[in-house]
């Protein structure tokens, strides 16, 4: 294994704390109301209160941090150059990304990864611009997370992990196999270069703060739970990149069951607001 | 005679049998297209209503306060976004909360929906299983920037198309807010005058940040 010992052994003690943590602050479920019972089992969060808790440390660090750093990238470098860089990490992604299309079953889009990569590495100059776009093909992302959830997995109960922020043992697995898939990862762990390692993950981090400035600063400005936001969030963004954009029509919004004659608002049926899920 | 009336009769029969599904099926497509037609109107007008930003907050926020009324179906928004706690809720706990969730609408949703002076909305198809509830689906085009794919749920209560939901690249505002709400007022002893106070405070804090 390529990466180093003393990372190991800090990893190692930071996974012991953190599940000793996370077991001592165990969310207990609501027994005696079935519908609060199944609302819990829908938010399927059995750790919320340590996950507020790593949480409300991973704000501080962005508080602290992330978003000071992201801030003076932002004044150093114009738009145009952000968009290159970010365009250039993307494109840094293809390998993972077709690698899952495949794993999908979706060779089309993966004929799309491939057309992207060719056009944006060469015409694009090293994958800097994003010529394909234009040409028709339009990026997306991939990740093993998702190949598991169309290979059938579920995502099981959510959790936060510090630093990263939202996840699920399924995304999480995800995470760990796309960082075994990616060959710059197999290249620059046999050439010891770890300084590459670190370095385009600290400007992916960058990056990721940098694409979702407005949208942090809009939600938790007009958030009264910034936490279980999050929450929706993610699962609902999940869902629909797993779907790749086409869940939509066959799911009725929480609330639409059946015939609804809740349209009129003066009559009041409200039995199908209690078997909806969230 | 009696060979007419028979005649008659099948071809009514008929009638029915072939033409039902296909009449549904129009009514529906014709919904699908009401709605398209609705959500194409309300983005060009939007545009128009609020644009320029001469005229002082006061009158931006009686203007948003008119096109949500008139686009948005905002008491079964706020009835969905309450979930298994509406039933629960009193009388006057119901109405509170109402009042506030307008309130916390307006003072959330009004910058968003200025930003479409400078932005255009690109309606491509609308589709309805029903006829009471179409999916259109729309794109944001930005200057400089990734076009954003927004669906709108648009129903038909009394007589008039309105907006339930606005889904966001796959994020459902209703969806989420009912996840947050139930997380405040669980945190709140289940208590939904817990949420309306919280829906207060935030509509105060954002109100100030404007000024």
């Amino acid at each position: 294994m390529w990466v180093d010992k003393g990372f190991k052994r800090w990893a190692r003690i930071s996974v012991l704390v953190l599940s000793m943590f996370v077991l001592a602050n165990c969310a207990s479920a609501p027994e005696n109301d079935p519908e609060a019972l199944a609302e819990y089992n829908t938010i399927n969060d059995p750790v919320e209160p340590a996950n507020r808790g790593i949480f409300e440390f991973n704000m501080f660090l962005d508080r602290a941090l992330f978003r000071p750093v992201t801030a003076l990238y932002r004044t150093i470098a114009p738009e145009t150059l952000r968009e290159f860089i970010h365009n250039f990490l993307q494109n840094l992604r293809t390998p993972v990304i077709l690698a899952n299309d495949l794993l999908q079953g979706e060779p089309s889009r993966g004929g799309t990864t491939t057309m992207r990569f060719l056009i944006n590495s060469t015409i694009g100059v090293v994958g800097f611009g994003d010529p394909a776009t234009s040409m028709g093909f339009e990026q997306h992302d991939e990740d093993f997370g998702q190949t598991l959830a169309v290979w059938g997995a579920g995502e099981g109960p959510y959790f936060m992990i510090p630093i990263f922020g939202p996840s699920n043992p399924r995304d999480a697995v995800g995470k760990v196999v796309d960082f075994f898939l990616d060959p710059i990862n197999w290249w620059a762990g046999k050439e010891g270069l770890d300084s590459v390692l670190w370095g385009r993950t600290v400007m992916s981090g960058i990056d990721t703060r940098d694409q979702l400035w407005d949208v942090l600063d809009d939600l938790e400005k007009s958030s009264i739970d910034f936490y279980a936001s999050i929450r929706s969030l993610y699962r609902q963004r999940r869902n629909d990149e797993i779907t790749n954009g086409e869940s939509l029509d066959d799911k009725p919004p929480p609330g639409f069951s059946g015939d609804f004659e809740i349209a009129d608002p003066d009559q009041d049926p409200d039995q199908d607001l209690s078997q909806t899920k969230l | 005679m009696r060979i007419t009336r028979g005649a008659i009769s099948l071809t009514v029969f008929l009638f029915f049998i072939v033409s039902t599904p296909g009449l549904s099926q129009a009514a529906g497509d014709e919904f699908a297209d009401g709605a398209h037609q609705f959500i194409q109107t309300l983005a060009d007008r939007a545009v128009n209503s609020l644009a320029g930003d001469k005229n002082s907050s006061a009158e931006q926020q009686k203007r948003f306060r008119k096109l949500l009324n008139d686009n948005f179906d905002v008491r079964l928004l706020g009835k969905w976004a309450l979930g298994r706690h509406w039933r629960k809720a009193t009388k006057i706990e119901r109405a509170e909360y109402l009042a506030q969730f307008e309130e916390f609408l307006i003072a959330t949703y009004s910058k968003r929906f200025r930003q479409l002076t400078t932005e255009k909305i690109n309606v491509a198809s609308a589709t309805s299983r029903s006829s009471r509830l179409a999916i259109v689906h729309s794109r944001l085009i930005r200057e400089s920037n990734k076009p954003v794919r927004i669906d709108w749920r648009v129903a038909y209560p009394r007589g008039k198309y309105k907006i339930v939901d606005i889904i966001v690249e796959g994020i459902s505002m209703l969806q989420t807010q009912r996840s947050e709400f139930g997380s405040v007022i669980r945190q709140n002893g289940g208590k939904v005058s817990g949420l309306t106070a919280a829906l207060h405070d935030k509509t105060e804090s954002l109100k100030k940040r404007r000024k």
